[in-house]
């Protein structure tokens, strides 16, 4: 057997359908460079060096994984089309007098160069463009760069196995199919006679249904926490929805359009109706899978670039003030008159000696515990009681017992309260009890409910309003007359793992409106100077917010760059389906452009009929997809919460301009596939 | 009054290569007078293709005129072009050229809804066509669900709806086994007798000896032409072999 003949026959194969392989090639090559990136990246010794490194590099080992599988599902796809549109010359092959094996060496030989090409390019440029990349991070993370060059092994190593076990299960799979199938088949495969589609309702109204429900769910969430839960629940639903919907609900949607005889016998409805029913059919699962990849790429840039811009924000949400100092203390005893106070003067003495004339300067004590609120019981233990543990974290509160004496002090209004009575002051939830109970047996009677928008509550505990409009777990205030002694038994409370569920902390707060370097040293010098003459706690917290600077844009810089990444790689996706499905079209319509001619349709009239068709399964999964992202907005504002980002005008803002982008994007994308189409259309008639 | 009158017409191909020149119609001459069936004969290559192709508008010819019902093909606008023979002219196809997409129903109504008609209207011509073909128990099904035969009534049902002064039929029975040939033929001669003009181009002795003329066409020439006047099927059938024979042996013009 001349093993070069068939070499040469794979390569042949390869070079003529280059239309079918080229971008097929090309994509393979841009998952592999990526796929090696992220690889690389996530071992990159400097960039695990760095501060904040270990979590981007969790990050982005976990977009690997996700390209790892993203990537197995969609070659697989693609490869599938391509043998279909192949089929007709291993048919005539085997008409030829080749074998099954002679076929299966072919194959084999095709799957070698396009492995070997993916592979070979794919790495080269992934190992070229690494360093770039590397810089691109460092430089979205704000971070020093390093100027040294290395190749990851561990990367390479990966890469190819990965992809070579991809392949191989691929040639496997075309092998399965071609081997199944007689010669006769393979031949007449590309021109067998298709069943109109039927509609089905079921399938339809289900798609409409699933989709209601899961808008319904992502636009009723209440809180971060739920929507964590729901998110992944309301995605699989907006999935399953979006295929059936582009599947069985196009076609019961152009069955009833062909039912109403009046619109239908027109002559610019007629052929676009009827034939629409067939590319949807056709076309429904590549158009839902187009539409979901398109609906990612929205949902992860905008919320990405929205934390990255926002990450300003999200610190200052997260450390209300400069300069925080917190005492903490497991026994109620610890938190004294004296100690409060020497707290206080310490630290406006130890700002002004490190020359800083403190703002906003205020202190809190208080005591907290979370729970879940039920009616008027704030109870610690859920009893593992699991079923109800759903819908109770929506209820969960953090309860804080504050002296009565702090708030009179400030305000300047003096209270009477007995020792089972309260002052509360809710944030989110309307209480409407006159009673609170806290764990079992202290029950409180509530004197007064306070006013949220009193300016005197926020000095009385340190709350500016940006935390409160932070907190996604809603706050109870409750002032007590005597701090030790008319809690009950709240002390000894404890929660599922038995730890005590009460802490108590004294906290003071004040900014220094310094720039942020100076704000570094000065944290640094003002932590230095209060070990020297610490205060009697079980533990203690100095925390500026300078020092978090790093870490937030760590965080949600690895997030954006990983975000990127993964958005490039679901585009490459799509765009390559959409190629695919206007090449497969053009093939399909070919035939029937050059029957319509023949029977007395003009040129224009097949342009124009096809030119609306086209438009309208093009351009149908970016609207959805916009649809989608519309509906998702009020549940991904959510989950910006958890991450301390409550700015909507700027969420609004990275949508907007990810749409935007994303959609001349895709206007491109189209512009340049439907020339393949008409090319391809043009041919014959 | 002739429907269809052909002068001097020529074709040449210039190969996209090379610029050699081809030569497909040197100088054609014939009329067709009102219900007429005529079917034109010839090897592969003689130019029928070329010829039918004209005639359908679908091609321009190099040289030479054809008259359709008095109005000249040449002189009509490109953009008219398709509503003209939308309106003038049927076709029937060797391969049928039905529309998958469509049920037959759809696929007849097809030159009717772009010339732009009612709904109640179309159905009113519809129904004695059918009926008359015999295709009133598949106007529901769609193209693969029924056989060759139902496929090409379909498709004369399709030309005949416009009520065309010329049905153009390229090798009709081509695709159909001797069963269905025999039908179609059988329905074409009827359809004739109701008045229809039709033009066949044909390979098959058997399709040609149901026709009042044949012609033979050979290197681009009409070469000979027979008249049924008197004979049955049977005689018009030897004498078409007779002609052929003459016309491969390459000898003299009968």
């Amino acid at each position: 057997m001349r093993v070069g003949f068939y070499f040469g026959l794979a390569k042949d194969g390869i070079r003529k359908n280059k239309r079918l392989y080229l971008p097929y090639i090309l994509t393979c090559v841009g998952v592999v460079m990526i796929h090696y990136i992220l690889g690389f990246l996530s071992k990159n010794p400097f960039l695990a060096s760095v501060q904040g490194g270990n979590f981007i590099q969790y990050t982005l080992g976990m977009g690997t994984w996700v390209i790892s599988i993203f990537s197995c599902i969609f070659l697989f796809y693609t490869n599938s089309f391509l043998i279909r549109r192949r089929k007709k010359e291993f048919g005539l092959y085997n008409i030829l007098g080749m074998g099954r094996k002679h076929i299966g060496l072919i194959l084999l030989f095709e799957s070698l160069i396009v492995a070997g090409l993916a592979l070979g390019g794919g790495l080269a440029a992934g190992i070229l463009f690494s360093k770039l990349a590397e810089l691109g991070l460092l430089n979205i993370l704000k971070m020093q760069i390093s100027m040294d060059f290395h190749i990851s092994l561990f990367s390479v190593k990966r890469t190819i196995l990965l992809y070579l076990g991809i392949f191989l299960i691929l040639f496997l799979n075309t092998l399965r199919q071609i081997r199944f199938q007689s010669a006769l088949t393979l031949l007449g495969s590309e021109r067998a006679g298709e069943k109109p589609p039927k509609a089905n309702w079921l399938l339809g109204i289900a798609g409409f249904l699933l989709l209601g429900i899961a808008y319904y769910a992502a636009v009723s969430i209440k809180d971060p926490v739920a929507a964590f839960t729901i998110f992944f629940f309301a995605v699989i639903l907006v999935i399953l929805a979006t295929y059936l919907l582009l599947i069985a609900g196009s076609v019961v949607l152009c069955r009833v359009l062909q039912k109403n005889k009046k619109f239908y016998y027109r002559t610019q409805n007629y052929v676009s109706v009827s034939s629409m029913l067939y590319r949807m059919k056709r076309n429904g699962a590549g158009l839902a899978t187009i539409c979901i990849l398109s609906t990612m790429v929205l949902v992860i840039l905008s919320s990405t670039t929205c934390l990255y811009f926002g990450s300003e924000d999200a610190l200052s949400n997260r450390y209300p003030s400069e300069v925080m100092v917190t005492l903490c203390e497991d026994e109620a005893g610890a938190v004294s008159d004296e100690v409060y106070g020497k707290l206080d003067e310490l630290c406006y003495q130890l700002a002004r000696d490190n020359g800083v004339e403190p703002k906003q300067y205020s202190t809190a004590r208080f005591g907290y515990l979370t729970g879940v609120i039920l009616e008027d019981q704030v109870k610690t233990q859920l009893e593992g009681n699991t079923e109800r543990v759903l819908g109770e974290l929506q209820n969960m509160v953090l309860v804080m017992l504050c002296p009565v004496a702090d708030y009179e002090k400030v305000t300047g209004r003096h209270v009477e309260l007995s020792q089972d009575e309260v002052l509360l002051y809710s944030d989110d939830i309307h209480y409407c009890y006159d009673t609170i109970r806290v764990g079992e047996n202290t029950t409180f009677r509530v004197k007064e409910k306070l006013d949220r928008e009193d300016p005197a509550f926020g000095e009385a505990t340190g709350l500016t309003n940006s935390s409160k409009s932070l907190s996604f777990v809603s706050q109870i205030w409750l002032f007590t007359s005597d701090f030790d002694r008319a809690l009950g038994d709240i002390p000894q409370l404890v929660d599922d793992y038995g730890k005590k569920s009460l802490t108590y902390e004294m906290v003071c707060y004040f900014d220094t409106e310094l720039p942020r370097k100076e704000q570094l040293s000065f944290g640094s010098r003002f932590a230095e100077q209060y070990k020297e003459q610490p205060l009697p706690a079980s533990r203690y917290y100095i925390e500026t917010r300078a020092s978090q600077y790093a870490d937030f844009y760590q965080t949600f810089g690895g997030l954006l760059y990983l975000g990127i990444m993964l958005s490039v790689v679901f585009i490459l996706a799509a765009v390559l389906m959409i190629y695919y499905k206007q090449i497969s079209e053009g093939y399909e319509d070919q035939a029937r452009f050059d029957i319509m001619q023949k029977v007395g349709m003009t040129q224009t009239e097949i342009k124009r009929s096809i030119n609306a068709q086209m438009r309208t399964v093009f351009f149908l999964p970016l609207i959805l997809a916009g649809i989608h992202v519309v509906f998702a907005f009020p549940m991904v504002r959510k989950l910006l919460l958890l991450f301390g980002l409550n700015n909507v005008g700027l969420f609004m803002t990275t949508s907007a301009i990810s749409f935007v982008v994303f959609g001349i994007f895709y206007m491109v994308v189209y512009k340049l596939t439907a020339g393949a189409y008409y090319r391809i259309v043009s041919n014959i008639s | 009054m002739s429907i269809l009158e052909v002068s001097n017409l020529k074709k040449v191909y210039v190969t996209r290569f090379g610029g050699t020149k081809v030569e497909a119609l040197t100088n054609v001459n014939f009329t067709i007078e009102e219900g007429e069936y005529v079917a034109i004969m010839g090897e592969s290559g003689s130019g029928k293709t070329t010829l039918l192709n004209i005639l359908a508008a679908l091609d321009k010819p190099t040289a030479g005129r054809v008259l359709l019902d008095g109005q000249d093909l040449g002189a009509i606008k490109d953009k008219e072009i398709a509503g003209f023979r939308r309106d003038h002219l049927g076709f029937v196809f060797q391969e049928f050229n039905l529309l998958d997409t469509f049920t037959i129903e759809d696929n007849i109504f097809l030159p009717l809804v772009l010339a732009g008609m009612h709904y109640k209207e179309m159905l009113e011509r519809l129904v004695p066509i059918a009926k008359k073909l015999g295709i009133e128990h598949i106007l529901k099904k769609y193209p693969y669900e029924v056989s060759g035969g139902q496929k090409q009534r379909a498709a004369i049902a399709r030309a005949m709806i416009i009520g065309p002064k010329l049905i153009l039929a390229d090798e009709p029975t081509g695709a159909l086994d001797s069963k269905s040939s025999d039908e179609l033929l059988r329905l074409f001669g009827e359809v004739n007798r109701q008045g229809q003009t039709i033009l066949m181009v044909t390979h098959s002795v058997k399709a040609a000896s149901m026709a009042n003329r044949v012609l033979f066409i050979k290197d681009g020439e009409v070469f000979h032409q027979i008249y049924r006047g008197t004979d049955t099927d049977q005689q018009l059938y030897q004498k078409i072999t007779d002609t052929l024979t003459l016309l491969a042996g390459g000898g003299e013009r009968a």
